[in-house]
Parts: structure tokens; sequence; C-alpha cells
């Protein structure tokens, strides 16, 4: 339990006690400690390379590592991987196999069918549920290369919320979508969370932080602040993980306005 | 010369039929999984098995040979393991050197006994069926295996088949939601061994990857659903294998492996140039 907010006790969703990673000899996190609360929508920001996928599949127990503890919605990882739902970047997937969208939608009903069984009609109305929510309804049975980014990312988010999870963790959900596919995400975060869920997300666009999140990780290799945006996100927490040596040079960032009028740090 | 209905032709035509249901299953992991030419590698290496097994028994026994084959298989893909880990070498530089290593292995062992007196009892004729495949060499014993293989096979994807799909189309989330993945790795790649190994007499060594390959890649151009593609491919298998058969029998002597893949080839054309899929005369991917 942690303290959250003004004296509000909330369940800890991801709790982690000093685990380190590295990739070969370079080491990718370091000492890191991590408390993230039930109901957050919850955002893991850091500069290229500061760990921000690594620490999600450490998180997955995708990748080894050696931490002291790890432990979701208060528990081993494996006796709770039923109530986790994870969308990775969308280059993972084979996107030459022959699937279509409801198909792949429907995959998020496979680990509750139990071995030997096949989905129902019940799992059929759960996926076509979800595909309406993200408002895939149109390209039901097409085959899944025949989709834009962004499209093919609703479809991951579907098969996500058809798997009934309480605990959402995505790699990079809004990387390379179009602005209608971003809106309809980030409005089922906060549908989900009004239902109770948590979302944890690799977040990369530092202008849309305080309209899209409301508890912050700020990551670069190690754990540099984390708690609720309001408290963690000022110019000075982000500089101080955002600022780089590269070869014993400082290698100043700045903020820069891009061309949509957006606030980004490179 | 009759050919149909002969018991010979009987033996091969359900040798083929099964055959093709286990290698259009084993082929499409293979292809999904993109891995295509590693079982080129494993079909290929199996060929030295063939030959030892057979000097150190002596016998033609298609048990033991199948032994062989599948030992030498299975080290070939431990050592591409082993190498592209431990080494700088890309996948295809390994593919390469165990590949033709193991296969020039087997050649030299095969020249090499052939004028060697100590050899010449037993009877190698046959030996060479297993590089170009030649099924009226097929004894009933070769049937069985196959049949055995293929029960295996099926009864893998019928029972996992929902397993296999998250799989094939999507490992890290299979791992995830907690599938066994390595475990399935393991699974598959002991399947892939001992269907090569049992369809090395039918096709042979050189193009038994083909055989896996060939109608998965027509069946893919033609449906967007996994369950389809499967169907579509074993149709097309045992359609190529059938014929193949039946033209090497009508051609006294003509290798049944080259026909057979010849065949495939032209399904896999006329699948590329007609599929629903396909690029060629139908504009179908947009990204």
């Amino acid at each position: 339990m942690i303290v959250f907010g003004e004296g509000m006790m909330k369940k800890e969703v991801v709790g982690i006690r000093n685990l380190n990673v590295s990739y070969g000899k370079k080491r990718v996190l370091s000492n890191v400690d991590l408390s993230i609360p039930d109901n957050v929508r919850c955002a893991i920001i850091g500069p290229n390379g500061a760990g921000k996928s690594t620490l999600i599949k450490a998180i997955l127990d995708l990748i080894e590592h050696d931490a002291a503890s790890v432990k979701v919605l208060g528990k081993p990882l494996d006796e709770v991987r039923s109530r986790i739902a994870y969308v990775a970047q969308r280059s993972n997937a084979n996107r030459d196999f022959p699937t279509t969208v409801f198909d792949t939608v429907l995959m998020g009903r496979y680990q509750h069918l139990g071995l030997f069984k096949r989905p129902g009609r019940r799992d059929r109305e759960i996926a076509l549920e979800a595909i309406r929510e993200m408002r895939m309804e149109a390209c039901l049975d097409r085959h899944i290369s025949q989709l834009s980014g962004g499209q093919l990312q609703r479809v991951f988010i579907a098969r996500a919320l058809c798997q009934d999870a309480d605990l959402y963790i995505l790699d990079e959900p809004l990387a390379g979508v179009d602005e209608n596919t971003e809106t309809i995400i980030m409005d089922t975060f906060i549908d989900l969370q009004k239902k109770g869920k948590t979302i944890i997300a690799v977040h990369h666009d530092l202008s849309t932080i305080r309209h899209y999140f409301d508890y912050l990780v700020i990551l670069n290799e190690e754990i540099k602040s984390h708690g609720p945006v309001e408290e963690v996100f000022t110019r000075e927490q982000v500089d101080k993980a955002f600022k780089m040596e590269i070869d014993g040079r400082e290698d100043r960032k700045e903020w820069v306005a891009r061309e949509d009028n957006r606030l980004v740090y490179v | 010369m009759k050919i149909i209905g002969s018991y010979t032709f009987n033996i091969v035509a359900a040798a083929s039929v099964l055959l093709s249901i286990a290698t259009s299953l084993i082929g499409s992991i293979n292809v999904f999984k993109k891995q295509s030419l590693v079982g080129d590698a494993i079909g290929h290496a199996s060929y030295p098995g063939i030959i030892i097994a057979f000097m150190v028994s002596k016998s033609r026994s298609p048990f033991i040979l199948l032994t062989g084959a599948a030992l030498l298989g299975g080290a070939a893909y431990h050592l591409i393991q082993k190498s592209e880990k431990r080494t700088t070498i890309p996948l295809d530089g390994n593919l390469a050197i165990f590949l033709s290593g193991f296969f020039g292995l087997g050649m030299v062992l095969k020249t090499y006994i052939q004028g060697n007196a100590r050899f010449a009892r037993a009877s190698q004729a046959g030996l060479d069926a297993y590089i170009f495949g030649q099924t009226s060499f097929l004894l009933e014993l070769d049937l069985v295996m196959i049949a055995i293989v293929t029960l295996v096979c099926v009864l893998f994807f019928t029972l996992f088949y929902k397993e296999i799909k998250l799989y094939l189309f999507d490992r890290e989330f299979s791992a995830v939601i907690g599938l066994p993945t390595k475990l399935m790795d393991a699974l598959i790649l002991v399947m892939t061994i001992l269907v090569i190994s049992v369809g090395l007499k039918s096709v042979g060594a050189l193009l038994i990857s083909s055989f896996l390959i060939l109608p998965v890649i027509a069946a893919e151009q033609w449906s967007d659903k996994f369950f389809n593609v499967l169907v579509i491919s074993c149709i097309m298998s045992m359609t190529s294998s059938l014929i193949g058969n039946y033209l090497s029998f009508a051609g006294e002597g003509v290798a049944t492996g080259p026909v057979i893949v010849l065949i495939s080839c032209i399904f896999a054309f006329l699948s590329m140039m007609f599929g629903k899929r396909s690029h060629i005369f139908g504009k179908r991917r947009e990204s």
C-alpha cells in the first residue's frame, strides 16, 4: 500500500524492487524501485534508449532480469496473467499471417477459453463490441495487412479490450497513428479508468502528458521521479531526466515546437 | 502397364496423401515463422545421417535410416543455432555453411562406400533414392512411419489449433498470456525433423523443404484465414504429389521429388498470378 493524493490509500498495481537489466555489457535499467497505484492512467516517459520498453518487458517477464521482486496486481505475474492485457509495438506481430480484423480481435478471448475449446457465441459478441468501440466495424473481414498504421493499432487495442483485463500495458500506443485514432484511444483510456482499470503506457509526446495522463514515471536508466502528473511533470524534473551525456559532453536538448504545434523535446 | 490399382502404387498413393497432410501443417509453421530456409538446411543435413546409419548397421531398414536422418538433421539445427549465437555470422551465412557442409559429407561418404569391398555385401541400391526421392522404393514400413508422423502432426494441430495460431501470429502476445513458447519451439522442431526424415525417400533431401513450403505459399494467395490456408495447402500438396508419383511411375526411373516439386511450383505460380491475395494481377496490399 502506498499513500496517494490527500492521504487516500490506494492499492499498488505494479511493484518493483531493485530491478536491473543489461543487454550484454550495456546496462539498460539500474536499481529500479517503482510503485504504480491502482486505477491511474500512467505514462512512462524518457529519452530514446532510456529503457522504457525494457521496463515494460521486465514487468511482463519477456526479458531476463534480476529484480528482487516484481509484483503485478499484488501477486507474482504467473498468478495474474489472465488479468493483464498487453499491446506491443505494432511491428512485433507477423503482418503477413492470414488473419482478418475480426479473427485478430477474437484472439483476445483465447486465454479465457482453456485448452481444446473454441471461441463461442459470447466470445464473438465481445469481440464485435470491442471492434465497434474502436470504430473498426467497417473492416471486419479485411486482412490486417490492408490496414493503415492507426487502424492496425485500433485492432490490437480492440484485442486487448476483449481480454477483459484489470491492467492494460501498452508500448507507444500513439506512435505513428492518425489524429482520429489518437482521440479514440485516449477516450477508451478514460472509459477504462472509470470502470476501475489501470493503464500504463510508454509515451513519447511530452506536450500531451497533462491532457492524457494523471500519473507519470520519468525514466532514464533509473527512475528519475514518479507520482501524480501535477506534482512530477515540471520543467526541472524533465530536464533532469532528459539531460544526457554523450562522450563526456553534455548533449543539450531543447523544447521545440513542431509543425503541428506540439511541443516535443529533441 | 497398369499403374493405378497396382499394389505398389497403392502404397505410394497412400503415403503421398498422408505425407502431404503432414508437410502442409508443418510447412505452414515454417512459412509463418519465417523459417523456410531452416527446413532446407535440415533436409540437406539429414542425408549424411542416412549414409552413416547404413554404414554402421549395414542395413537398409527404413527405421534405422530414418533415425540417422533425424539425428543428423537435429545436430545441424543445433549447430546453426549455436553458431548464430556465438559468432557474428548471420543466419543465412550459417545456413549455407551447415547445409552444404553436411550434404557434402553425405556425398563423400556415399562415393566412399560405393567402391568399398567392406560394404559390397550390403545392398546399396536405393541410397540414391534419398537424394532426389524415388517412391518406387517405398516399403510398407515407410508407409507406417509416414502414417504415425502424420497422425502426430494432425493431433498436435487439432488439440492446440488456437494456441498455434496465436504463437505464429504474435509470439510476444502469446508469451504474455502464458503460452509455453519455448516448449512449442521444441515440439515444432522435433516435428519438422520427423516430417523431413519420413519424407526423404519420397521427395529427397535436396527438395524436401520445397515440398513443405511451396503448397503453403500457393495456398496463402487464396485466403485470409489460417484454417482455409491449411486446407487449400493440403489439397494442392496431395494433388501435386499424386500426379508426380504417377508420372514418375509412368516414365520409369524418373526421380519423384523433382516431378512433385515442379508441379508444386506450377501451382504456386498460378496462385501468385490469379490468387485473391496476390499482387501481380490484383492490387491488394495498400500499405
